[in-house]
């Protein structure tokens, strides 16, 4: 019964590593990505200092003027004022999945793939009809405000962009597409004020003569001598051009006289009354020319036919209009997501059942009426 | 017998403690382990 102390050590060591190699083998395999995507996080977890930093970022004198202009927030300050925990590195697929779990649940979060012809119509309404914090937040507010999903989801193009969105999804680095331009449009317009800025130097005179002689009545300045005085000329006098070129969608539906241009401001993009979708597609905004809604920032939608459409019996499904100009760049440059190409294929002798099944591509599933996900496919 | 059951035991023994011993180690470089402890993980922290 003589036990060799070397050969337990022995034992020890090949129990230890054996069990690392497999253990972490598992752990690799089962949690493979390790990236940070704080972007996205930091917009849908601190919101409410998005709120604060916009406030104390120096937009207090902006904000009185009653329009926000939004440049004004950078996105270095909305990354900083994040949660602690978002600036930490977390794991990709938990972003991944927020997209389904939503879905499932039928979490009230911000869906940023919207079919233009299936799109509740409550889900611009409600950020049309924002809060003031969402002005003082320039957006960013806007996009964790609970806000209904959309009823249809576009899984094509969510996994097409998954690459490039898992930060944009939430939170988009350029902040003028962060603003809903349908709320500066329902401002009463001072229009001529803008169109005939009065010099800053005036503004302050105005201000300066007013502080100095108290008896002397001075009329408020009006939103857009405000915003000028507050050096905001240019975003001021870009605003006063979008409204001029553009009206929000009337309730009814019917298109205002003069506006011959559909523009979706949730996903900045608009139809021409020549495109195929342009009948189908629910304006909230309209432009009197493709110039004009250039000009607001909106980019031509461009419904890209997948490859394989003839061979699926699905219902005809407007693909990806999308909140990101990224992500809307892809879809208008059918070149520019290969991405999308590779993951919507359905391989060529895919049965008419295969195509009802997963009308999106491999594991895709046909949301239900309410916008929830699909058991079965989980 | 015995004397070869004894050893035996001791460094199947040895084996276990080992593995234990490395379960404890992966446990603490790897906070998560599946996508389910991971979003637990982050429910608990309040991200999620």
């Amino acid at each position: 019964m003589n036990i060799n102390p070397f050969l337990v050590l022995l034992a020890l060591l090949i129990g230890f590593a054996l069990t690392w190699f497999l253990v972490v083998r598992k752990v690799v395999r089962e949690v493979p990505i390790l990236r940070p995507v704080s972007t996205g996080l930091d917009a849908a977890a601190g919101v409410a200092g998005v709120a604060g930093a916009a406030g104390g970022a120096g937009l207090v004198g902006a904000a009185a003027s009653g329009h926000v202009d939004a440049p004004e927030v950078a996105p270095e300050v909305v990354t900083e004022v994040a949660h602690p925990v978002a600036a930490a590195p977390v794991y990709d697929w938990a972003h991944r999945l927020d997209a389904a779990e939503g879905q499932l649940a039928g979490a009230s979060e911000v869906s940023e793939v919207s079919e233009v012809d299936e799109v509740d119509a409550a889900a611009p309404a409600v950020a049309v009809e924002a809060s003031p914090v969402v002005d003082a937040a320039a957006g960013a507010v806007e996009y964790a405000d609970p806000t209904p999903v959309a009823s249809g989801v576009d899984y094509d193009a969510e996994w097409a962009n998954e690459d490039t969105s898992v930060g944009l999804d939430l939170f988009d680095p350029e902040p003028a597409n962060l603003i809903d331009d349908s709320d500066v449009i329902d401002e009463p317009a001072p229009v001529d004020a803008v169109e005939e800025p009065e010099p800053v130097v005036d503004a302050v005179e105005e201000r300066v003569v007013a502080a100095a002689e108290p008896e002397v009545e001075v009329a408020p300045l009006p939103v857009a001598e405000a915003s000028v005085a507050a050096g905001l000329v240019g975003a001021g006098a870009a605003a006063a051009v979008r409204r001029a070129a553009s009206v929000p969608a009337p309730a009814d539906g019917s298109s205002p006289e003069g506006y011959e241009v559909k523009g979706d401001s949730l996903a900045k993009l608009y139809l021409l009354d020549s495109d195929a979708d342009f009948g189908r597609a629910r304006a909230d905004i309209w432009f009197t020319d493709e110039s004009a809604a250039k000009d607001a920032g909106y980019a031509h939608y461009i419904r890209t036919p997948r490859p394989d459409a003839a061979a699926r019996v699905a219902e005809p499904v407007v693909a990806a209009p999308v909140v990101a100009p990224v992500v809307a760049a892809a879809a208008v440059a059918p070149v520019a997501a290969p991405v999308q190409e590779t993951l919507v294929d359905v391989p060529g002798d895919a049965s008419a059942e295969e195509a009802v099944a997963a009308p999106y591509g491999p594991g895709s599933a046909v949301p239900k009426a309410d916008g929830s996900g699909n058991e079965r496919e989980r | 017998m015995l004397e070869f059951i004894v050893p035996f035991i001791v460094y199947l023994l040895a084996f276990v403690v080992g593995s234990l011993l490395a379960l404890l180690v992966v446990k603490q470089l790897y906070p998560a382990s599946s996508e389910h402890e991971a979003l637990a993980d982050l429910a608990r922290k309040g991200v999620n």
